[in-house]
């Protein structure tokens, strides 16, 4: 376990590194002129003012040697200032709990509905429930989330009432619900979809014929025997859902005006603004990285049949 | 391999931390209230959403023209209700050969701090705004003041810090030199970009851009903008030596996008928003008494590449021009939020309204019949616009009229960020018409004119040159009664539109949706409000 | 463990596990409503896509780009069952043909993802070792990156909008989740008894993967595979959404609804009937989906 855990952090490195050198290399060769975004659309940049601008956001080196500053200051721990003369990390810092709030909201909401209905679906397969998950599955997935964040705005947060529209002066969990159950609607039909197929599976399994014939309590079979096995795909799906979740945010973030850094991030490629979209990639790169190391440190918990080294 | 059950252990111990720590991250924050309209014997306060650039800057050279701006700084002139622009710190405007002009200041105006505003405190603002290397994005304004090229040289570092057109004379009088006549300048005034900033500004402009000390009817309360922070208080300055703001507190709550600005509007977590398109239909339907609406003072024009020969025959100009039917696209697709252009400025501005364009009608059996003239239209046609969906929408009707009206098959739609469809605009990189808008930078004609027409503008997106336009608004800016400049305006105005570089299609008009509590709230000519004309009942 | 160096031996031994007989499957399908309900709907959505103007003339207003602007927005009449969009062009006619495009990035998407997902899945369970390593860490590079600013950045920066220029991108940032399934999924089926009895018997890797593994294996990515076929169509949506997928004049479904976000306060038909149709889409897909795997997974028959 020991050596699997080093053996994956030491494979971190490259993928940070390399991470990071796309993120910078795509926003580096994105169209359109950073001063141009920075003075303004419709207005004519001086000379002396773009040439100050370039050489004060390193703009005028190339990108090897952009990158190498970035990279050097990173190891300081120096995210960088964007182009508002505003530290990133300062930036970072007040983005990140928001956005933290919101994904967590919204990873409890996919794993509980999803394996629930997915449950659900799988016991009674075939039938009403089962229907019933499968059509309402059907018409989240047809309709783009942004779509239904704008009719949750208004049909709940303004006709109903029931949640604030946008902003988080209410604070948690009342601000963030709405949000996150708009952003849930992605991955739940994913993750019951999945947990339907695996206890399907597991269902007809031959330990669970034994199980059964052993005497075992349903409830039992189906939590000891059918549920546990098929965690090791839904765990593994609740794990890479979080990086479509936190590109989620970026849309669902500019929608219900919370302040996280999903939006920020979207901000920072329209304006080109390099250190904005590096940093808090990078930081999500990393949040991944380490999740999904939990995740596979989990398959072992669940299945003991997996060996990590 | 450890066994079995001593790793499900660890595990579980490090999950129940993780929980723990997610609780924390998740509780660790508290509600505070939401602004709601509150009257009171100070005033009251209120609310206002504005959309997020509102409240990126504060520095006049940075933040351009908003209410919030407007809130925070006085300039020299304001523009009065009738459009004429009036002295606001300035006691007097004048000059006699329309180059030199000598400002008077009034006593007694101060900045949020007590330093009192003198012709210094406007000359170190416009220094500073001005000198390239500060790269304040509205320097380019102070392009008419003599001095400005040795601050913004084409090539290498300033030699200059200061404009030397700007002279202090004494405390309450200011000199200015401008490259060339200039009969409209004391309306350039009227902008924030041109007000003035108190000593302590310049030991961290960075700081001040967050925590400004302005001159205006309103203080910005600590600590100003912060990052991740979507609300800056505004506070009655009460020292104010102009008009009194009538709200004694203003909360502004930036929005990244209108349409939650306005859903919030309608939820009551704000009081004040603005609001337009399909969203502003809706309110007036609903909510007439509450809507505050007026006619910008801008125009949507479809833009020809005049750098492409297909579009050098001015023939073909004017059947793109004739073959959109302006009434049906304000009256159906914009629901009467519009009025049909003819011109390139509506008639809420100074020499705007008049029927400059006699191509701007809807004739499309004369269009077909001007572009088989001209030899027909070959190939793909592009048309471009900036990524912005109610462009985008009335692009498409365009797109239709012209599919229908002109028998133009293979068409497509461009749309990009502003800041690549200028830059593709300014290289002579688009190839075909184009849907923008200009917005008057102060109420007038000229500027209009000015902005759109005259060789070498930023905004002159067509590349149009004209010796007849530019010597009859030469002529407009040397005259020296608004009537004279008017009518040499509005003579340069028919000469561009006859040669029909652009095709105006619409003026935009803009509202604002505000709770039944408060009064006063006016739009003004760019469509905005004015924060301390706003009274809660 | 086996190594990645070693050559896939040449197999001639047929395995007495073989779990999947030749026929019978399509018979027991045809059996089954759940099938005959989802193939006609997916058959029916393909012959629109491939033939628009056939389907859309039915009411005598076939031409999507026919549009008058005094009938903006209004309901349905006479001959246009759908009402009319904001441009005032006939809803059936357009909706009709925004199948194509929208069918035609989701077939697309789904299918080069599908085989990525399935190839590097496979070489990643099944082979492991350094190709393993390899192949994870370029997944955790794009897990990492946030998809949608991934997408926009790579259209912007080639700035082309059409059908295949957008479902390359969505296959370019879907493909790891599927991979990565589809190898947790090889590693449980790897060591499976008739797994390790067919390497025994000396099958070559190839023949194991093709006959062993894969089918055995695929199912939770089939599933997922079927189901993401309206994700993907939606995901298109997002893009116009953000200003970098599929724009008009283009026609699709994607595109309708990003209109119809702007208006559905007061037009709810312009988000209704695409909606309706792709719910119809997502629900085909998913059915065929389903009883396929039925079918065709050994250890459910």
């Amino acid at each position: 376990m020991a050596r699997f855990l080093v053996r994956r952090l030491l494979t971190m490195i490259p993928v940070v590194l390399g991470t990071t050198f796309i993120i910078y290399a795509a926003v580096y060769a994105l169209p359109g002129d950073p001063v141009q975004s920075l003075a303004g659309p419709d207005r004519a940049v001086s000379p002396a003012a773009a040439a100050a601008l370039r050489s004060h956001y390193h703009l005028d080196s190339s990108l090897l040697v952009q990158y190498g500053h970035y990279l050097s200051g990173l190891l300081h721990g120096d995210f960088g200032i964007d182009f508002g003369d505003v530290p990133v990390s300062s930036l970072i810092a007040a983005g990140w709990p928001v956005t933290v709030r919101l994904a967590l909201t919204t990873w409890v909401i996919q794993a509980v509905a999803g394996t629930g209905l997915g449950v659900l679906a799988a016991v009674r397969a075939g039938r009403f429930p089962d229907l019933a998950v499968l059509g309402g599955s059907t018409l989240i997935l047809a309709v783009p989330y942004f779509v239904t964040a704008y009719v949750a705005q208004i049909v709940f947060g303004d006709r109903l009432g029931w949640f604030p529209v946008s902003g988080v002066d209410a604070g948690w969990p009342r601000s963030y619900l709405l949000p996150a159950l708009c952003l849930a609607l992605l991955g739940v039909p994913e993750v019951a979809r999945l947990t339907r197929a695996a206890v399907l599976e597991n269902l007809g399994a031959e330990f669970v014929d034994t199980a059964v014939a052993k005497g075992a309590g349903r409830i039992r079979v189906l939590v000891r025997h059918v549920l546990r096995p098929s965690l090791i795909p839904i765990v593994s799906m609740l794990g890479l859902t979080l990086g479509t979740l936190l590109s989620g945010t970026i849309l669902i973030e500019g929608i219900f005006n919370l302040p996280g850094l999903g939006y920020q991030t979207f901000q920072g490629v329209q304006q080109h603004n390099g250190p904005v979209v590096v940093g808090i990639s990078t930081l999500l790169v990393l949040t991944f990285l380490f999740i999904n190391l939990v995740v596979d440190v989990l398959y072992v918990v669940i299945d003991p049949r997996i060996r990590l080294d | 391999m450890f066994p079995v059950l001593r790793r499900r252990k660890g595990v579980r111990a490090a999950a129940a931390g993780a929980a723990l720590s997610v609780l924390a991250a998740l509780t660790g924050c508290g509600a505070d209230g939401v602004g709601r309209a509150a009257p009171g014997p100070d005033g009251g306060s209120f609310s206002i959403g504005v959309p997020a650039w509102y409240v990126a800057h504060l520095t006049p050279g940075r933040a351009g023209k908003s209410s919030v701006a407007d809130a925070i700084w006085t300039p020299l002139t304001r523009i009065d209700d009738r459009g004429r622009a009036v002295g606001a710190v300035a006691q007097s405007v004048r000059s006699s050969d329309l180059r030199h002009w000598t400002i008077e200041l009034r006593h007694g105006w101060t900045f949020h701090n007590g330093e009192p505003v003198t012709a210094r405190s406007f000359a170190d603002a416009w220094n500073a705004a001005a000198y390239g290397p500060n790269a304040m994005p509205y320097g380019y304004l102070f392009s008419d003041i003599q001095g400005y090229t040795d601050l913004n040289p084409l090539k290498g570092k300033p030699k200059r810090t200061t404009l030397s057109g700007v002279r202090a004379v004494d405390a309450h009088t200011l000199k200015v030199t401008l490259s060339r006549p200039l009969s409209v300048f004391p309306y350039t005034l009227t902008s924030t970009v041109f007000a003035p900033m108190p000593k302590t500004a310049f030991k961290d402009l960075a700081g001040f851009d967050r925590l400004p000390i302005g001159n205006g009817p309103y203080e910005v309360a600590a600590p100003g903008i912060k990052p991740g922070v979507q609300q800056l208080t505004l506070r009655r300055y009460d020292g104010y030596a102009g008009p009194e703001g009538s709200a004694a507190r203003i909360t502004v709550k930036s929005y990244q996008d209108d349409a939650t600005a306005f859903t919030s509007f309608q939820s009551g977590a704000v009081d004040v928003a603005l609001a337009s398109g399909s969203r502003l239909a809706q309110a007036r339907r609903t909510d007439a008494d509450d809507v505050a609406l007026s006619t910008a003072g801008g125009v949507v024009y479809l833009g020809f590449p005049l750098w492409d020969k297909r579009f050098r025959d001015r023939r073909v100009r004017q059947a793109f021009s004739l073959a959109i039917n302006r009434h049906a696209v304000t009256r159906s697709l914009l629901q009467g939020l519009a009025s049909p252009a003819a011109g390139i400025a509506p008639d809420t501005v100074t020499g705007g309204g008049q029927r400059a364009c006699a191509d701007c009608r809807y004739d499309p059996t004369r269009a077909r019949r001007l572009l088989s003239e001209a030899g027909g239209w070959h190939g793909r046609l592009t048309l471009w616009t900036q990524a912005d969906p109610a462009m985008q929408t009335v692009l498409e009707a365009v797109l239709n009229q012209l599919r229908t009206n002109l028998g133009i098959t293979s068409i497509t739609l461009e749309a990009q960020p502003t800041d690549q469809l200028y830059p593709n605009l300014s290289a002579h990189k688009a190839d075909g018409p184009f849907l923008l808008y200009m917005g008057a930078s102060y109420p007038a004609l000229y500027a209009q004119a000015q902005q759109l027409f005259t060789t070498g503008s930023g905004t002159n997106t067509t590349g149009y040159r004209s010796g007849t336009f530019t010597s009859l608004l030469d002529r407009a800016a040397a005259a020296r009664t608004t009537p004279r400049i008017t009518a040499l305006t509005r003579r340069a105005e028919r000469t561009a539109l006859d040669d029909l570089p652009l095709a105006p299609l619409y003026h935009p008009v803009t509202g604002a949706v505000h709770g039944p509590d408060l009064t006063g709230v006016h739009l003004d000519f760019l469509g905005d409000v004015q924060l301390a004309r706003i009274s809660v009942r | 463990m086996t190594s990645l160096l070693s050559a896939p031996e040449a197999a001639s031994a047929s395995s007495a596990l073989e779990p999947v007989p030749a026929n019978g499957p399509l018979r027991s399908l045809l059996r089954r409503p759940r099938f005959v309900f989802s193939a006609f709907v997916v058959v029916l959505l393909c012959a629109v896509a491939a033939g628009p103007g056939f389907f859309a003339g039915w009411f005598g207003h076939g031409d999507p780009h026919a549009c008058d602007l005094d009938h903006s927005g209004h309901g349905p009449t006479a001959g246009h069952p759908f009402g009319y969009d904001i441009q005032g062009c006939d809803l059936y006619s357009n909706v009709i043909h925004g199948t194509r495009d929208s069918l035609g990035i989701g077939l697309l998407t789904t299918a080069v993802t599908l085989v990525t997902a399935v190839v590097l899945g496979c070489l990643a369970g099944y082979f492991g070792g350094l190709l393993d390593l390899l192949i994870s860490r370029l997944m955790d590079v794009f897990f990492g990156f946030p998809v949608l600013i991934g997408m926009i950045v790579v259209l912007e920066t080639f700035s082309v909008h059409s059908v295949t220029s957008v479902s390359l991108v969505l296959a370019l940032f879907s493909w790891p989740v599927l991979t990565r399934i589809m190898r947790s999924s090889v590693l449980t089926v790897r060591d499976l008894d008739y797994v390790v009895a067919a390497r025994e018997l000396g099958a070559g890797h190839l023949r194991i993967l093709v006959r062993h593994v894969i089918p055995n294996a695929i199912a939770p990515v089939a599933v997922l595979t079927s189901m993401s076929i309206g994700g993907v169509i939606t995901a298109e949506a997002s893009l116009t959404f953000l200003g970098v997928g599929l724009r008009a004049p283009a026609v699709s479904w994607g595109v309708q609804l990003n209109t119809a976000q702007q208006y559905f306060t007061d037009h709810l038909g312009l988000l209704l009937f695409p909606s309706l149709f792709l719910s119809l889409a997502v629900l085909g897909f998913v059915l065929l989906g389903d009883c396929l795997r039925d079918a065709f997974d050994p250890r459910l028959r």
